[in-house]
């Protein structure tokens, strides 16, 4: 009985479909690794190890370029500013989802919410091409080129997010908000301590959502943050190492495996979280 | 009670950070006692010699303090400075390329005239007809650099070869090159591109009479391409030379780094690139012992083709118009204008200034003289830009009969009707 | 009775409109930073717009004129690489997903490892993740370029990626397809997660192959998924921008552009708002045209397996 189970084990490792998927995946990964591979080898060569060699090992395996790095890039600052504006636009952009939903599910039966919730979820499947009148009117109303006007336009109602955790509190049991008004808990209250925890799940999934694209948006911020001081890490890493006619490519990989790191551990730490948020809901 | 703490520590932080943020970066006209100018500049290579002039300056008036902004992505920073002017937050005093640009903003009055400016008679009458329209001269042309071929002078000696001063000898001169082993000649496609026949008309043209081309293309008045003597020379220079395929091919859309590289490498012998380079050539092209030819064309002139580097203009909404004027005309002096040509390793526009870098001297005997490129605002460009961009890029890239090209754009030209518009 | 009933209805709609006040101000902000520039693009289309003074001066249909009149070969050249693009991403994506998905369908440590490592990516910031690659693109730096010189060192001329239009176009799908793998693999996972695993098994004990009930049976089922795979995907393909934008020069418009990456470059560089208004109301008309006809496919589909 083991024996023919292990045969037809083997068999169906080794059936052919089998091997060519698993090699399909190795392949795959090697030509996920083989990018920052040279990233990181080119981080530790010099400047002339690069134009001679640029494919080999570096002779030594110094930390020069990261020192380089951190201060002709600014990093510190740069890091400074992406802090800022991820995190106070995720707090007010997750309160103001929280705030939004909570009021749009009291009203959800009636017609004029069913029209409001309606007109939100609508905007999602239409085409965005409002990028050129956007800038104009920040630049009108005096939010560009700030980090106010950046924290302000990243934390405006965000359609989908309010999909996602709309569709957390419809799950809800209606009694419980009516049990909470007979035993005298305000909307406030309400919404704060006893609906929040409960859909604590779909709100995580859209912070980090929300926390993940704002911290890597490079080509919104380029065209709307102009002065050096108040660049994030990922325009710094592009806009910082070019030189007039080159681009200091050793320099700029040590800033990029620098600001990598980061990422790197927080995905590590909640992959699972990661996943459920960058891919969204599946049945949306 | 646990709720209500997490979200009142919340709270106070987003204020605390929100705060922080209204910390924005605004100036003042005054920092304390003295007056502030702002001025900005994309020549971040440039910076420990601006900040030496920024000394000198400080020196000599010391009410004022200058603050330098240098931002190296010329993309962005010319973004900049145009919503800075939309705005009304510009620097006092910024670089600009020598473009229509500058005369679009001066028309606008958002940019000072210079004319009436201490620099405008000391300066070479071709770089300040560079940044002049109409009369006006909205900015101060602080340098111009030579741009040809830079060569590797070993390489040029372990084959026996002599600088060409004709096309046929360039071709010849490549040729060899190759049989030896070197690639073709190396360039920038991104950046340089088409500017061979830019190159080759002004050679052959002369500023002037280029200008005039092309300003009567945009009114209209010009619809045959080749009318004026000089063109078809300066396209058949160039087709010939893509014809004898002495380019390095494959660099249509390569930025510059890839075409000095090669030339650092010592797989190309020559590269077509400014003479500014010399400012990085520590950098660009270590151990290199490189010279400079200007572009051989069919008449033979020995001209050289040249560009102006930054130009410094006056933003007219800054509330210290006095301490800008003032640093632009500290910066025309000769005495400074020598200190930055020499440090940068670029020309100076002004006749009393002569920088000493190492290869001035082999710069200024290379060519029997050069002609500046300018350009203008181009209100009609639209109805011929790609045609005449087609033309150019088929007979530098593709090495097209120039003629058919030249058939397409006139057609264009005659069709638009420029002159009968509106 | 009346009395009470009244009091009751008029209780509720104080109720539903204290609601809808707290909703305002955020639906305020959410129309003046979503809607309204979305809304003006429309007209503006019809102004030629000096970024700089802001003067607006109205030239009527002047830029769809020259859009699909004198600069038709342009259009169509950028409409060409836009259907490229969708098609690379459509094609190398999805089934290059379906056998990554497939080959590590089952739940063991191996595979679970696989597909978290073949996320990681989506971490990163676009701008890093084509800084990277740039580099393995460089004409002459390159990597690629380099180890294919290792094998053909004394003729290669160094490839330029960017210099034939659709390799570019190709360079940038697999810079989008590496960093964004992972999106399409969780997807048909949990896809066919969901398929029921009885029905496979009973199908095989009645005599079907795997092959066989791969394909006739959870293939169909997981048809609405792939589905509505298949409409992201064209949907971002055909707004894609970064990874040109990136890969190449953030302002020089060129052969090789989509019309994302053209109206992003356009916004950067524009001298005039109005043609970069124009081509938006275009770009804006085309995506929602094919959002409009995938949904209505989709449903249909939809009627038709489970119906």
């Amino acid at each position: 009985m083991d024996k023919k189970n292990k045969k037809s084990k083997l068999k169906s490792v080794l059936n052919p479909l089998n091997l060519s998927g698993k090699a399909f995946v190795y392949v795959y990964a090697l030509i996920l690794i083989i990018p920052l591979t040279f990233a990181i080898i080119t981080a530790f060569k010099t400047r002339a190890e690069l134009t001679l060699n640029p494919i080999g090992f570096p002779e030594s395996f110094s930390f020069d370029n990261f020192v380089t790095a951190w201060i002709d890039g600014d990093l510190l600052n740069a890091t400074k500013n992406s802090v800022i504006i991820t995190g106070v636009s995720l707090l007010i952009q997750t309160a103001t989802i929280i705030f939004a939903t909570f009021h749009l599910d009291c009203i959800r039966d009636t017609k004029i919410g069913t029209f409001m919730y309606m007109l939100l979820i609508s905007s999602m499947f239409i085409p965005s091409v409002c990028a050129v009148t956007g800038l104009a009117l920040r630049r009108r109303l005096g939010l560009y080129n700030n980090l106010i006007g950046e924290i302000i336009c990243g934390s405006t109602l965000s359609a989908f997010g309010v999909f996602i955790v709309s569709g957390a509190v419809r799950s809800l049991p209606k009694e419980m908000r009516e049990a909470a008004q007979m035993d005298g808990a305000g909307d406030f209250y309400y919404m704060a301590k006893i609906m929040t925890p409960l859909v604590k799940p779909a709100i995580t999934t859209v912070a980090l959502l929300n926390f993940t694209s704002k911290w890597n948006d490079s080509l919104g911020a380029i065209l709307t943050l102009r002065d050096e001081k108040l660049w994030t890490i990922p325009m710094s890493l592009l806009l910082n190492f070019k030189g007039q006619y080159s681009v200091r490519h050793e320099i700029m990989f040590a800033g990029l495996i620098m600001t990598s790191i980061p990422l790197i551990i927080a995905y590590c730490v909640c992959q699972k979280h990661f996943v459920a948020a960058l891919t969204g809901s599946v049945k949306g | 009670m646990k709720a209500k703490r997490i979200i009142s520590i919340m709270m106070a932080t987003t204020m605390v950070l929100g705060l922080a943020a209204c910390g924005s970066v605004g100036t003042s006209s005054t920092d304390g006692d003295k007056k502030v100018i702002r001025v900005a500049t994309w020549r971040k290579n440039d910076q420990k010699y601006y900040e030496e002039i920024e000394r000198r300056f400080e020196e000599k008036y010391p009410e004022y303090d200058v603050q330098l902004e240098f931002n190296a992505d010329e993309v962005s920073y010319e973004q900049n400075v145009n919503t800075d002017l939309v705005c009304r937050t510009a620097p006092d005093v910024f670089d600009l390329h020598a473009s229509g640009q500058i005369q679009m903003y001066g028309d606008e009055g958002l940019i000072l005239d210079q004319s009436d400016m201490e620099w405008t008679k000391n300066i070479n009458e071709n770089a300040k007809a560079t940044c002049t329209w109409n009369g006006k001269s909205y900015a101060f042309p602080v340098n111009y650099n030579y741009f040809g071929f830079l060569y590797n002078k070993e390489i040029f000696d372990a084959e026996g070869l002599t600088v060409p001063k004709t096309p046929e000898e360039l071709v010849t001169v490549v040729n060899k090159l190759k049989k030896a082993g070197y690639s073709g000649i190396s360039y920038s496609g991104m950046t340089n591109g088409t500017k061979l026949v830019d190159a080759a008309l002004i050679i052959e043209l002369g500023t002037e009479k280029y200008n005039e081309l092309l300003q009567g293309m945009d009114d209209g008045t010009v619809t045959d391409f080749l009318s004026y003597e000089g063109v078809e020379t300066a396209l058949k220079t160039v087709q010939y030379y893509t014809q004898s395929d002495i380019w390095y091919k494959g660099y249509k859309d390569t930025s510059y780094e890839p075409s000095l590289s090669l030339f650092a490498q010592k797989k190309a012998a020559i590269v077509f690139c400014g003479a500014y380079l010399y400012g990085e050539k520590d950098e660009l092209m270590p151990g290199i012992d490189a010279g400079f030819f200007p572009i051989p064309t069919y008449s033979n002139s020995g001209v050289s083709y040249a560009e102006v580097g930054q130009c410094s203009c006056i933003s007219a909404t800054s509330k210290n118009i006095e301490g800008a004027k003032l640093w632009v005309e500290f910066l025309a002096t000769p005495e400074i204008s020598e200190y930055l040509c020499t440090s940068s390793r670029t020309m100076s526009t002004l006749e009393s200034a002569v920088p000493t870098f190492e290869e001035a001297e082999m710069l200024l005997n290379s060519c029997t003289g050069y002609g500046l490129f300018k350009s203008f605002y181009t209100e009609n460009a639209e109805y011929y830009d790609t045609e005449l961009k087609d033309l150019k890029e088929g007979i530098f890239y593709y090495g097209d009969g120039y003629q058919e090209w030249v058939d397409v754009l006139n057609k264009r030209l005659k069709d638009a009707d420029i002159i009968n518009l509106k | 009775m009346t009395q009470d009933r009244k009091v009751k209805l008029k209780k509720k709609y104080n109720m539903v409109w204290k609601h809808v006040i707290w909703l305002l101000p955020f639906y305020g902000v959410w129309f003046l930073f979503s809607v309204y520039p979305q809304l003006e693009v429309f007209p503006m289309s019809l102004y030629e717009w000096n970024p700089v003074t802001n003067v607006k001066e109205y030239v009527g249909l002047h830029y769809y004129e020259m859009m699909f009149g004198l600069r038709l070969d342009s259009t169509l050249q950028n409409t060409w690489n836009t259907i490229l693009y969708v098609i690379y991403l459509l094609g190398i994506q999805s089934i290059l997903a379906m056998i990554l998905t497939v080959a590590l369908r089952r739940n063991t440590r191996h595979n679970r490892f696989f597909r978290a490592f073949f996320f990681m990516p989506m971490v990163f910031s676009g701008s890093m993740v084509c800084l990277t690659w740039s580099y393995m693109y460089d004409a002459n730096l390159g990597v690629i370029n380099n180890i294919l010189a290792l094998f053909n060192p004394e003729k290669y001329p160094g490839v330029s990626f960017f210099g034939i239009n659709a390799i570019a176009v190709l360079c940038a799908v697999i810079v989008h397809i590496w960093h964004n793998m992972g999106h399409p693999i969780t997807i048909l996972t949990s896809g066919f997660n969901t398929v029921e695993e009885d029905l496979a098994e009973a199908a095989q004990v009645d005599g079907a192959t795997k092959w066989q009930s791969f394909w006739k049976i959870e293939i169909p089922l997981m048809l609405p998924t792939i589905m509505r795979m298949v409409l992201l995907t064209i949907l971002t393909g055909a707004m894609a921008s970064s990874y040109q934008v990136l890969l190449g020069n953030l302002s020089a418009v060129a052969d090789y552009d989509t019309f994302g990456s053209l109206l992003y470059k356009s916004i950067l560089s524009a001298t005039d708002y109005g043609p970069v208004c124009a081509l938006s109301v275009c770009m804006f008309f085309v995506v929602g045209g094919i959002t409009l006809i995938q949904f209505v496919a989709l449903r249909k589909i939809e009627d038709k397996i489970l119906g």
